[in-house]
C-alpha cells in the first residue's frame, strides 16, 4: 500500500500538472471541490488517478464528493478499499 | 417534444442519444440539435440514466463510477432491457422502424448502447463516442452487416484512449473492424464535431 506521504506527493504533482499554479498551495486538507479547484470533469479524472496511483479499486458506492473533498480524505478512501 | 415535421412521414429517422456520467438527455439533444441543422425529418430522443451520480450531482448516470470493466459490462447488460423498451416505445409513438433508428452513445452511454444492440433489434445504426465498448458481443451482428457502427474517439481524451477502444473491437469473423474516427484535439466531450459526425452517420 502506498504511504500517505507518497500519495500526497504524487497527488500534488498530478494536480499541479493539470491545474498549474492554481494548485501550487494544495496541502492535505485543502478543500478541492468546494473551493472550485476541481470541476466535475477533474473530479472524475482525480478519481481514476487515485485508483491508478494506489493500485486499488475504489468501491463505486464509496466514491462521493465528500470522500474526495481533500487529499487526506482521498487517501482514507484508497486505504479503505 | 421533439421538433419534427409530421409531413415527413415514412422518411423520418430517429436518433436515440445516450448520455455519459454526469450528463443528461437534454444535454445530448442540445448538442445534436445544432448538427441536425433544420433537418425536421430527424426525431431526436434521449432518456436520462437512472442514477443520481455522487461525483456529478447536477446530472445523471447509467451506473456508478468505476474502472472495473466486468461491472461496467454487467450493469450495462442489466440496463439494456429497459432502454430497449424505451426505444421501442418512441419508435411506436413516431412510427419509425428500427431500420431507420440509430443509437448514439457518449462515454457511459456507449456501453449501454452496446448492450442494447447486442440483445435487441432496435436500431440499424450506432455511433459510439468516447466510450469503451463493453457489455455485449456486437461483432456477431456487425460482422453480418446487421448494424452499421461508427466509433469516434478523442485524440486528447484522458479517460478513454483510442487504443483501448480499438482493443474492444477486435476484428469480426470477416476481418473487418468498426470504422473509427479519432478526432485530433478532442477531449472527453460530445462537442459539435462529434455531433456532426453522429448525425451524418445516423442519417446516411
Amino acid at each position: 500500500m502506498i504511504s500517505e506521504d507518497r500519495f500526497l506527493e504524487l497527488s500534488q504533482q498530478f494536480l499541479h500538472e493539470r491545474l498549474g499554479d492554481k494548485a501550487a498551495h494544495v496541502d492535505a486538507d485543502t478543500e478541492l471541490v468546494e473551493s472550485g479547484l476541481l470541476d466535475s470533469l477533474m473530479v472524475l479524472e482525480f478519481f481514476f488517478f487515485l485508483e491508478n496511483v494506489s493500485g486499488t479499486t475504489v468501491k463505486p458506492e464509496e466514491a462521493t464528493v465528500q470522500s474526495l473533498a481533500t487529499l487526506r480524505g482521498a487517501y482514507r478512501l484508497v486505504v479503505a478499499s | 417534444m421533439p421538433d419534427v415535421d409530421p409531413a415527413s412521414g415514412e422518411d423520418r429517422r430517429m436518433v436515440v442519444a445516450l448520455h455519459g456520467y454526469g450528463g443528461t438527455g437534454a444535454d445530448m439533444i442540445r448538442s445534436l440539435s445544432a448538427a441536425r441543422a433544420g433537418r425536421h425529418d430527424v426525431v431526436m430522443v434521449a432518456p436520462d440514466g437512472p442514477h443520481h451520480p455522487e461525483l456529478a450531482p447536477e446530472g445523471r448516470a447509467w451506473y456508478p463510477i468505476t474502472s472495473q470493466e466486468s461491472l461496467i459490462a454487467r450493469w450495462s447488460r442489466e440496463l439494456a432491457p429497459e432502454v430497449a423498451r424505451y426505444v421501442e416505445r418512441e419508435q411506436e409513438r413516431y412510427r419509425i422502424p428500427a431500420e431507420r433508428t440509430a443509437l448514439v452513445g457518449f462515454s457511459q452511454g456507449v456501453s449501454v448502447a452496446t448492450a442494447v444492440l447486442a440483445g435487441f433489434r432496435v436500431a440499424r445504426r450506432a455511433v459510439f463516442a468516447c466510450g469503451r465498448i463493453l457489455g455485449g458481443d456486437l461483432m456477431e451482428r456487425t460482422g453480418s452487416g446487421e448494424i452499421d457502427v461508427l466509433v469516434v474517439t478523442g485524440g486528447s481524451d484522458r479517460f478513454v484512449r483510442g487504443e483501448d477502444v480499438r482493443s474492444d473491437t477486435a476484428p469480426g469473423r470477416d476481418g473487418t473492424r468498426f470504422p473509427h474516427v479519432e478526432v485530433p484535439g478532442l477531449g472527453h466531450e460530445f462537442n459539435n464535431e462529434v455531433a456532426r459526425l453522429s448525425i451524418e452517420h445516423a442519417t446516411r
